[in-house]
């Protein structure tokens, strides 16, 4: 479970480098998202266009990841494919998340979506 | 397994050996992510769209991870055995296990509660929730020290879903 990192400006994206985001990656993708973001910028986007599955311990591994940032950063999310959106709208994390259709319209993307 | 012996197979169209399709591999998420490829690619093979192959998966999925987390804890492994079957416009899945039982059958798949703060956001607990919202049918046995969880997909007509 590779998680690439890059900064622009004041914002972190990270790039899941896999197409699954599962129960057999799940913690080592907590664990890779904490190392990586420890100490960065308050504005995280992930990168999801790449995964094309994500299943219930996945989807519970980015709401970790999240709470890891604490209440002063924040984690968006972007490029879900059909089924990834699927798992986060039935479980109304979509709510949670601010979700971009892709890093480009996230750039685009009031700060304070 | 125990399905009857009539020939409804379908003709034209839905081919394959999909109906023939039975996995057998241990307890393990690793195992698990394999299984479900193959079941992936058989879908796909029968012509179902992405979207429908992808609520498949997902409900696949979940039901394995709980056959992994829960029917077979870690220091009690064991065997699953997932068997496919299609009949006219619906796809039956039979997954089975010699695990803990469900005691009290099938979960109700009460969604986690989201309304809460960051640090309580809930982690888990989506997966019988999933299973419910999205398999067509679900039904559980306990046969003897066996559970098998069927799930059942309209892929056809009879799917008013999206």
């Amino acid at each position: 479970m590779d998680l690439s990192s890059n900064f622009s400006g004041e914002i972190q994206i990270i790039t899941a480098e896999a197409n699954r985001i599962d129960a057999a990656v799940a913690i080592q993708f907590k664990d890779r998202m904490r190392s990586v973001t420890d100490g960065g910028p308050t504005r995280v986007i992930l990168d999801l266009s790449r995964v094309d599955f994500i299943d219930s311990s996945g989807l519970g591994a980015i709401v970790a990841s999240m709470k890891q940032l604490g209440a002063d950063r924040k984690l968006e999310l972007a490029g879900l494919s059909p089924t990834v959106d699927k798992v986060f709208r039935l479980t109304r994390m979509d709510t949670v998340f601010a979700i971009h259709p892709s890093i480009e319209a996230a750039f685009g993307a009031d700060h304070d979506l | 397994m125990t399905e009857g012996g009539e020939a409804n197979q379908i003709p034209i169209t839905m081919i394959g050996d999909f109906g023939a399709m039975h996995l057998i591999f241990p307890s393990g998420e690793m195992p698990t992510r394999n299984a479900l490829r193959e079941v992936r690619q058989a879908l796909d093979s029968l012509g179902l769209t992405a979207d429908l192959a992808g609520t498949v998966e997902i409900v696949l999925a979940e039901a394995l991870n709980n056959v992994v987390e829960h029917a077979y804890p870690p220091e009690n492994p064991g065997v699953i055995e997932v068997l496919c079957k299609q009949e006219d416009e619906r796809l039956y899945f039979t997954i089975c296990d010699s695990g803990e039982a469900l005691i009290d059958g099938v979960p109700e798949g009460i969604p986690a509660d989201i309304a809460q703060p960051l640090e309580f956001l809930p982690e888990g607990g989506f997966g019988w929730f999933l299973i419910r919202e999205l398999a067509d049918t679900v039904s559980y046995f306990r046969l003897g020290q066996r559970n098998q969880l069927r799930l059942g997909f309209c892929i056809g007509s009879c799917s008013g879903r999206a």
